[in-house]
């Protein structure tokens, strides 16, 4: 007869399944069931069931609380001896804790700074899909993204992949004025199909409608905030002038102020179409966003666009294509961008956390010799070598984590001044990422650094720890034994990590070396002109027209020494011109002639020196309209002999052209940072309003100087804001970026070193401690106390002689690289070389002789009867 | 010496023995609650038979399915010589230690 069995309730088998390997889970859950069936027999289908699950309820915390709370119970244990040895040893845990919480906190801090640079114009909807068009120089390793205004229409027509575009032309020191208020700030002509293109939202106004009426501005909240305070700006009048006379534009939305990792800033915006310059394929101004179909390539639409410009424009010898906008904050066009210190900066932030965990390998390993009696005792009294390395590694963890705690509090401290160095807006946000991205960090870090004294330690063999007979052990028993003799003596892998740690930190000291060389060279390299005392005006607006009597005006004043007015600052290199005709010039030369535009006082306010020839002169009426001035670098490119006199022709055959005879040559100087080599350039004489006034002023009347400069400008136009700078102080913005690296190499290799040296004090007083005997024995054998410390330090010095020797060819070729940046630059002096060896010496001697002399010079007496 | 084993674990062992071949699970719980006249739960069997298994006292033999077991296959366990010369001593121990105590010491204990 077959009988049907009632079939038992199916979550309690799954249950388990669930607690169980499948050959337990089968006899376990067919036990249950075959009882189950007699159950629902005897008494009734509820009460089976409810028997049922409560043999299901007992199984289960019969397996929790096998795997679990007496896990539990074991990890509170070795939380406890942690703590107790956290307390027992206060000067080593010290040292762990605070050196793993700075390269923990260099992490964080990197991190942060790491999330922020690659976040960059990312937050546009389309950012995948927008590109910037740029422009390669035939030939040359030039690039640009300013582009001659008919191009646009050509993109718009002609390609069908680009769906929408939008005109940028940026423009600076604008003046935006309401009736109270006036200040200069830098904004942007735009189409008005910028918003379609970007997602930058608007606080107020419809992005669609916004530019309906050509005249209208768009501000943004702080520039409204600026000149309207609290009151709504939408519907106001704002007078705006660039050159030129103010036009009046009203306010039809204000953006939410950008964030800050965009690489377009601006104040306002204005529409494209009101703009005034000249529309030609010769004037590259403005610059072209465009938004790509999904779907196409970018590679194909840029083989297209560079067809297409020379179809319509055959003489430009530029080579277009498409750039991501994701890219060009990190890695922009014509210069170096920020990604290459985002490497070296991670890579630096790495090696202080590595310098930390050796501190904490190397101190644990070193203190094994402390705890090898609880070691054994553990074993003895059963302990499994996986419950000594989790005891092990729990600890490190939970040294780590006090670590990290200790390295937010330090970010958190620390984030103010490295923002005011970064110059940035940095923040920490405590997102749940971030959280786990910082547990992560100190897990890792807690495992790294727990591991090798976890399993090293845990390796042992007991009987060899507690008798610590190793020669008479049976030979299998010998080998635990013998790396227990070892380690006694000092491991190599210690003195190897030690020696990794010195060989990182003497790295950054010759590199932060170089660095100060370097800048330091370039700070007081004879540029060949003088920039002290050179007060810059930059002149906008109404001033412009004035510029003339304001000088006048201001050279009456005796502190005043000398005025001069240009079109264009003398640091920058621009208004460059290709289009060149000159006396012996063949076909085949081409080159690239700055200009700027001076008067008669130019070369006597900067003190610039003439090799041949004169500058401009009022003794020479013509000199106005068809002289100039070149510096050396041009007569070379220009391979002329005997220059003075000879004709250079701008622009030959149009209708701006311009002949004009050289009538003397200006000894090279740097107008430009001295990454670059000196470039070739022309002066020719200021026959229109300037936009720069230099103003040379009498040493030690600095702030009288600039109080007076200040009355007469406010005399003159009382409605201009008054806005200077210092030529001196405008060369340093030049090198910001190497300045800003030099600070934060400089912290790191503080950092490095002070990581190092804790470690190494560490080191140091254990081993002084373990051999207080051995010192105790040789001073009352005769031993001087120089001879000691001699013999305590020996060991130290050997390690940080041999990692110099490691350290000296990375840094060398390091610095040999970034060097390269520099057209100027320094030697590779061994002296440095050997100084920061020396200084890595004396630092680590001094941070082991505080230990050592104290050993040293301590009564024997007391060490002999330490037992 | 005989090895020592909790109490759990050396009733089990004898329940073994006396089922003769038939000890799984189920036989095991029914034969203590013969013995001893108390209903045990599952987990408590298990693990001392865990342990028993672990310190190689019994064997854990596969057996075929049934369909009272939902086609479930039954475990059958088998005291091991280990065991049962373990079980000697210790019963041997037992009787010395007992040895010489009168009925009535106990009862007045009570």
């Amino acid at each position: 007869m077959k009988r049907t069995f009632p079939a038992a309730p199916r979550l309690a088998e799954r249950i388990l399944r669930f607690l169980y390997s499948q050959d337990y889970y089968l006899e376990r859950a067919g036990d249950l069931e075959e009882d189950y069936a007699d159950m629902v027999e005897e008494s009734g289908l509820f009460r089976a069931k409810a028997w049922f699950w409560f043999q299901i309820f007992k199984l289960f915390y019969g397996v929790i609380r096998k795997n679990i709370v007496w896990e539990f119970i074991m990890f509170k244990n070795y939380l406890k001896i942690a703590f107790r040895n956290i307390t027992k040893y206060k000067t080593y845990s010290f040292i762990n804790i605070t050196g793993l919480a700075v390269g923990i906190a260099c992490t964080i801090l990197i991190l942060i700074w790491i999330q922020n640079e690659l976040s960059y114009d990312r937050f546009h909807e389309n950012a995948n899909n927008i590109y910037i068009v740029a422009g390669k120089y035939g030939g040359k390793d030039s690039h640009t993204t300013y582009m001659p205004d008919p191009l646009t229409d050509i993109l718009k027509n002609e390609i069908p992949e680009i769906i929408n575009l939008t005109s940028y032309k940026p423009l600076e020191s604008c003046k935006l004025e309401t009736k109270e208020k006036s200040f200069i700030c830098s904004g942007s002509y735009v189409d008005p199909t910028f918003f379609e293109i970007f997602s930058f939202p608007l606080a107020k106004g419809n992005p669609k409608t916004v530019f309906s009426n050509p005249y209208s501005i768009v501000i943004s909240e702080e520039t409204a905030q600026k000149l309207f305070r609290n009151d709504d700006p939408i519907g106001k009048i704002i007078g705006f002038s660039y050159f030129g006379s103010p036009i009046d534009l009203t306010v039809s939305g204000v953006i939410k102020n950008l964030p800050q990792n965009s690489h377009i800033q601006f104040d306002f915006l204005l529409l494209y179409e009101i703009g005034w310059w000249e529309k030609t394929w010769e004037n590259h101004c403005l610059k072209i966003y465009v938004l790509l179909h999904k779907k196409s390539s970018h590679n194909e639409v840029s083989t297209k666009i560079a067809a297409i410009l020379n179809e319509y424009h055959s003489t430009s010898n530029l080579l277009l294509h498409l750039y991501p906008i994701k890219k060009i904050y990190l890695y922009p066009l014509d210069s170096r961008g920020p990604i290459t210190s985002i490497t070296i900066f991670s890579i630096l932030a790495f090696f202080i956390l590595l310098i930390a965990c050796i501190n904490f390998m190397n101190l644990s390993t070193a203190r094994s010799t402390a705890r090898f009696k609880e070691i054994g005792i553990k074993k003895v009294v059963g302990s499994s070598r996986l419950q000594l390395i989790k005891q092990f590694l729990s600890e490190s963890i939970l040294l780590s984590f006090l670590a990290l705690f200790l390295a937010v509090i330090i970010v958190l401290l620390l984030l103010p001044s490295v923002n005011n160095i970064l110059d940035k807006q940095l923040k920490m946000n405590l997102t749940s990422g971030v959280i786990s991205g910082l547990i992560g960090i100190a897990l890792l870090t807690g495992i790294i650094s727990g591991s090798y004294p976890a399993f090293f330690l845990s390796s042992f063999h007991p009987v060899g720890i507690l008798k610590r007979q190793f020669q008479r052990m049976p030979l299998t028993k010998r080998k635990a034994g013998y790396r227990l003799a070892r380690s006694a003596k000092g491991s190599s892998l210690r003195r190897i990590l030690l020696i990794a740690q010195f060989s990182l930190s003497i790295f950054f000291i010759i590199c932060i070396t170089f660095v100060y060389k370097q800048l330091d060279f370039i700070r007081t390299k004879d540029l060949g002109y003088d920039t002290e005392h050179i007060v810059v005006l930059k002149m906008t607006g109404e001033i412009r027209k004035k510029s003339l009597l304001l000088k006048n005006v201001l050279l009456k004043n005796p502190d005043i020494r000398n005025i001069t007015i240009s079109l264009l600052s003398l640091v920058q290199w621009e208004s460059a011109n290709s289009d060149l005709n000159w006396t012996g010039k063949t076909p085949n030369q081409q080159i690239m002639l700055g200009g700027n535009w001076v008067d008669y006082d130019y070369l006597e306010t900067f003190k610039l020196k003439m090799a041949q020839g004169r500058f401009f002169s009022r003794e020479f009426s013509t000199d106005p309209k068809e002289a100039c001035v070149v510096n050396e670098a041009a007569v070379k490119a220009m391979e002329m002999e005997n220059p003075v006199g000879k004709k250079i022709i701008i622009s030959p055959g149009k209708t701006s052209e311009g002949t004009y005879k050289i009538i003397g040559i200006l000894k090279d100087f740097h107008t430009e940072s001295l990454h670059k080599e000196l470039r070739p350039f022309l002066l020719r004489f200021l026959t229109f309003p300037g936009g720069y006034m230099c103003i040379k002023i009498a040493p030690g009347t600095i702030s009288n100087s600039i109080n007076f400069i200040e009355s007469k400008v406010r005399e003159i136009v009382p409605s201009d804001p008054f806005n200077y700078n210092f030529l001196d102080e405008e060369l340093d913005k030049l090198y910001k970026s190497e300045h800003l690296a030099s600070k934060l190499v400089r912290y790191f290799t503080f950092l490095a070193v002070f990581v190092s040296c804790l470690g190494l004090f560490g080191l140091a007083s254990f081993t002084v401690e373990r051999k207080t005997k051995e010192i105790g024995v040789r001073k009352i054998m005769g031993a001087s106390v120089s001879r000691i410390v001699f013999k305590l330090s020996g060991g130290f010095t050997k390690c940080v002689l041999i990692a110099n020797t490691i350290a000296w060819p990375p840094a060398w070729y390091v610095m040999k690289k970034w060097m390269n940046n520099f057209a100027y630059r320094v030697n590779l002096d061994l002296n440095v070389f050997i100084i920061s060896g020396l200084t890595a010496l004396v630092i680590a001697l001094l941070t082991v002789s505080y230990q050592s002399i104290k050993a040293a010079t301590a009564n024997p007496v007391d060490s002999l009867r330490y037992e | 010496m005989p090895k020592f084993m909790t109490r759990n674990e050396e009733i089990i062992l004898l329940s073994i023995l006396k089922l003769k071949g038939n000890a799984y699970g189920v036989s095991i719980r029914k034969q203590i609650y013969k013995d001893m006249g108390d209903k045990w739960s599952f987990a408590s069997i298990y693990q001392p038979l865990d342990n028993l298994v672990r310190k190689k006292y019994v064997r854990r033999i596969k057996g075929d399915p049934t369909a009272k077991r939902g086609g479930k296959s039954k475990f059958y366990y088998e005291v091991t010589p280990d065991g049962q010369r373990n079980l000697q001593k210790l019963k041997k121990a037992h009787e010395q230690v007992w040895a010489g105590i009168p009925e009535i010491s106990l009862e007045k204990g009570k």
